[in-house]
């Protein structure tokens, strides 16, 4: 590979042991995958900082670097720890808040701007062609689909990596010649009636190459953000191709199949059946919510009054709590339970429930997984009329 | 099977890879589908890799993956090496990051490594690797 001379004095450890080892593994990891050079990155956000997620192997590793002088270089998001350092929340059990303390502290000295969401766009909505080193299923594959910036899937390691050494390998979705979109996908209009994380699932699992996503233009936020989230947790996906919405620049088109999504299709992606005896948790924020949608679920809650049956769960960004305090006030004062700055899938949960409605796949797809519960998709407006009804 | 029959692999991260042979035929996300403590998949039959030969098409889900991997390691109940049929950037890190030997399938699909119980990666040819099926 070739590298600068700047970066092989990086290598050589003159700029610390922490940069040396961060481009070592870099190096490697894109002499793996082809890569002839570097490239310089605008933004890394790193996943894989939740102590529940990562235990304590994870946590020796992060602070080894913080500890050994890794600085951040670039601007440097986080991703959801698993406590809920708001205090609001009853349903996220705070059990590890000592290690995820040490992670956080690791994190905050180390530079990295501590906003604890999965919505790094919010914080700094990347431009198309911009490289960034980005970890967070989610948010890769809305990063490259929705704002047409140029990011792989980047592990957790990689991307606190590539922000200390303010550089990634020029590999993958950050080469045009492999921004391209192969498999078309059109949906039936009985099919785009189903909750939306559904088809996330379905292509996920059923399509390899990156998706041309025909007919769903007109697709709000909240529904974008979960179809994709859903297609990176059941498949690899970090790009698909959603027509009108996609900037056209960042991508090219060569056709080489064609699949047409039932209604049918998607039964086996709707989850588990819920009997009307069974204590439900409402779960909407995942990925986090945008501020817009915040506001829409509010109003739906104070459409009906509040919430009536079971218990409605709803993940924000940290800040959120502070810059929106009435919002998320009154959400409270309507029975909404609040966690900030962590969601179920990052975390350890009180299990008062029997099973989970929620209007997101990837949540659907990881909460079964992780937590042994059950889970069923609904439409946002139907999981907010089922526990306020 | 009466006829070796030799199926080549592509070094992705080269090193030993010889032993009992665990196939899983979906794609796997380690966070979330893996137990990192004991080297098992979660659910329906709790198949453990540990110290064997981790056969899957690819990885899938979360960027917290490599991370598990690691664990794998430092644990101790990492698999011996991985075979895949496609790699992305995330199970290179991981691998990287573990020091296990992966490959990629050329031209085959694991399928056909149904019902073997131990393989081994030699050097075929010239350069070339190759999966060797135990009899």
């Amino acid at each position: 590979m070739y590298l600068t001379r700047e970066q092989e004095r990086m290598l050589n450890g003159e700029y610390g042991w922490a940069a040396a080892k961060a481009l070592e593994l870099i190096v490697k990891v894109g002499e793996v995958l082809g890569a002839e050079e570097l490239v310089e990155i605008k933004h890394a956000h790193v996943s894989g900082v939740s102590y529940s997620n990562i235990g304590k192997y994870g946590l020796e590793f992060i602070l080894d670097f913080y500890r050994r002088g890794g600085r951040a270089r670039v601007y440097t998001t986080i991703n959801p720890g698993c406590v809920d350092y708001s205090g609001l929340s009853s349903i996220i059990d705070n059990v590890y808040r000592d290690a995820q303390s040490a992670i956080d502290e690791g994190l905050v000295e180390m530079g990295f701007k501590p906003v604890f969401t999965c919505i790094p766009h919010y914080y700094r909505p990347p431009s198309p062609g911009e490289h960034l080193a980005w970890g967070e299923s989610s948010a890769v594959i809305f990063a490259n689909s929705i704002f047409g910036a140029y990011t792989n899937r980047e592990g957790g390691p990689v991307a606190l990596a590539a922000s200390i050494t303010g550089y990634t390998y020029k590999a993958g979705l950050h080469l045009a010649d492999n921004r391209v979109g192969r498999v078309v996908v059109e949906v039936s209009a009985t099919a785009r009636e189903a909750p939306i994380g559904a088809l996330g699932l379905w292509i996920g699992e059923n399509v390899r190459a990156t998706p041309i996503l025909r007919g769903l233009e007109r697709l709000g936020l909240e529904e974008l953000k979960s179809l994709l989230a859903s297609m990176a947790a059941s498949g690899s996906h970090a790009l698909a191709i959603i027509e009108g919405v996609t900037p056209t620049e960042t991508y090219r088109v060569e056709v080489v199949d064609k699949v047409f999504v039932e209604r049918g299709d998607l039964e086996d992606y709707l989850g588990d059946d819920i009997a009307s005896s069974e204590t439900v948790l409402g779960y909407i924020g995942c990925p986090h919510l945008h501020p817009q949608e915040l506001l829409y679920i509010l109003r739906l809650v104070r459409k009906y009054g509040r919430v009536k049956r079971g218990r409605l769960l709803v993940t924000i960004p940290l800040e959120y709590v502070e810059r929106f305090r009435p919002l998320i006030y009154e959400l409270k004062a309507r029975g909404v339970d609040i966690a900030a700055g962590t969601c179920p899938v990052v975390s350890v949960i009180r299990r008062e429930f029997d099973a989970v409605l929620t209007n997101s796949g990837k949540s659907a797809f990881y909460l079964k997984k992780i937590h042994g519960v059950k889970v069923r998709l609904e439409r946002l407006e139907n999981v907010i009329r089922y526990v306020c009804t | 099977m009466s006829a070796r029959r030799l199926l080549p692999v592509k070094p992705v991260i080269p090193g030993p890879c010889i032993g009992e042979v665990v196939l899983v035929s979906r794609n796997l996300s380690f966070f979330g589908e893996v137990d990192p403590e004991r080297g098992c998949i979660r659910g329906e039959r709790g198949v453990c890799f540990a110290g064997k030969v981790l056969v899957f098409p690819g990885s899938r889900g979360s960027t917290v993956g490599p991370y598990v991997i690691y664990a794998l390691r430092k644990a101790g109940v990492a698999p011996i090496c991985m075979i895949v049929e496609e790699v992305e950037p995330m199970l290179v890190a991981g691998c990287v990051l573990g020091g296990i030997p992966l490959y990629k399938t050329i031209g085959w699909s694991i399928v056909e490594l149904e019902g073997v119980h131990a393989l081994r990666v030699v050097e075929c040819k010239e350069g070339l690797h190759c999966v060797e099926p135990a009899i």
